[in-house]
């Protein structure tokens, strides 16, 4: 057993774990978050799918493209819902990705490459977002609560170490070749681990609402 | 190829500092943020308790006065009266001009309880207004014929709310008080102005003897401005006293908003 095949089987017990907790948790939730946690029971599926799916037909490429969007506009319906964005910016926003992810899928890249067009531009959104968080927490002087203790604060840190550490990777992965390529697999792995671990830590926040 | 994963290595050991340095900056501002508004809201609670427990004082030193007042004055007056008059009733005798003088001093003392009791409740501040009910108390001073009262105060018993015109009849009383008490002015005046409408000023004028020591709280002079000091913290007002051996002035300022 190498290190790789550890990291990844943790990587993935993580995302069940992560599941589990936020049907522990489900009922305290808010609404966004309720649908992050039917988001990350989507994403556990797709993890075990993958494996089968790669197994079947050598890659696993056409789900990346088909989970990009969607993870994208269920994190991205997080952060519209804390900024109070209406109804129509939400989808304006999140079908201009999916047209793009369309694009990425079948003209700019294929469905058997990576679709290194729309995991960037996701993870500059997102960042953007996470850090717009941030802005309007640390310029608001009145603001006596202590920031840890807000979920949506573990959920921007762990959008933020996600999308930004891994950028490269998403950015480069066509072009990695091994051992640098499973170097970056084991680096998304752990980073993976991390975000969940965070947005676990996001789901307790709601004890203290209650 | 090796540039590339250069490229790779070196961007995402960057994102990772980067990430860390950031979310690092925010836990400390965000923690320093908390503490200096809870360090304000502490603060802000401290002056009420102070005010509350200046106000406390304020009452307990009006009612300590109250009580000297009624022993020292109404108690000592109708005891002489009393005594007085068992000497009559012992004697068995008409001694007109004591009665006279008996007569006169329970005619004394029913002003000093008539005052007394209007310094407590003045219940013509609210029937007719603030104004008014001064107008009336300084008049009655003026009766006296001790020294010369005037009064100007301008028209705002609407623009002003109730608990700030029951402060200023208890702070104009308590001047008056202290300058017929403790003053020994032939002439003194009070004028409460408003200044833009946002500022409420009072300036209380007197040709007096003065006070030495003006904003300690010394004998009842101190404990008077005391009280003062405690009504206007309040209402966030200020008062500023210019005493000399010619007579005292002193400034007071509300702001209204």
């Amino acid at each position: 057993m190498d290190f790789l095949y550890i990291i990844t089987e943790v990587s993935k017990l993580s995302s069940i774990l992560l599941f589990f907790f936020g049907i522990i948790y489900y009922k305290k939730l808010n609404k966004p978050f309720k649908w992050l946690v039917c988001f990350f029971g989507l994403f556990v599926f797709f993890e075990y799918f993958n494996t089968e799916f790669r197994k079947i037909y050598g890659t696993n490429t056409p789900l990346l493209h088909l989970f990009t969007p969607i993870e994208f506009s269920i994190f991205f319906i997080v952060f519209g819902q804390y900024f109070r964005l209406n109804f129509f910016k939400n989808l304006i926003i999140i079908t201009a990705f999916w047209g793009l992810a369309f694009l990425d899928a079948f003209y700019i890249n294929n469905l058997y490459t990576h679709n290194t067009v729309a995991r960037p531009t996701e993870s500059i959104i997102l960042m953007i977002a996470s850090f717009y968080y941030f802005y309007l927490n640390l310029s608001n002087q009145n603001n006596t609560a202590i920031i840890y203790k807000e979920a949506m604060f573990w959920y921007a840190t762990g959008i933020l170490i996600y999308f930004s550490i891994n950028f490269y990777m998403f950015l480069m992965v066509s072009q990695l070749v091994p051992p640098i390529a499973l170097f970056s697999i084991d680096i998304h792995s752990i980073v993976n681990i991390i975000a969940n671990l965070l947005f676990a830590k996001a789901f307790t926040c709601f004890k203290w609402k209650n | 190829m090796e540039k590339l994963t250069l490229i790779y290595l070196a961007g995402t050991l960057f994102s990772f500092l980067l990430v860390g340095f950031i979310i690092y900056y925010i836990i400390l501002h965000q923690k320093k943020v908390s503490e200096y508004n809870l360090q304000l809201k502490q603060q802000e609670l401290n002056k009420q308790q102070a005010l509350l427990i200046a106000l406390t004082e304020g009452e307990e030193k009006e009612r300590h006065r109250l009580a000297e007042e009624l022993h020292d004055g109404i108690g000592a007056k109708l005891s002489g009266l009393n005594m007085s008059l068992e000497y009559l009733y012992n004697q068995n005798i008409t001694d007109v001009n004591l009665l006279k003088q008996v007569s006169q001093g329970i005619s004394e003392t029913i002003d000093e309880i008539r005052e007394i009791s209007q310094n407590l409740k003045p219940s013509s501040l609210f029937s007719k207004g603030l104004n008014k009910s001064m107008e009336e108390y300084v008049q009655h001073l003026n009766n006296k014929g001790l020294c010369k009262y005037s009064l100007y105060i301008e028209n705002f018993d609407e623009t002003i709310n109730q608990e700030l015109q029951f402060a200023l009849y208890r702070i104009i009383s308590e001047l008056l008080n202290n300058i017929k008490k403790h003053a020994f002015a032939t002439e003194a005046s009070v004028q409460v102005l408003l200044n833009d409408e946002s500022k409420l000023l009072l300036i209380a004028e007197d040709n007096g003897t003065g006070f030495e020591n003006a904003t300690e709280n010394n004998a009842k002079t101190g404990i008077g401005l005391h009280n003062i000091k405690g009504r206007l913290a309040a209402f966030n007002g200020t008062i500023n006293i210019d005493s000399s051996t010619n007579g005292t002035t002193i400034i007071i300022e509300i702001p209204l908003t």
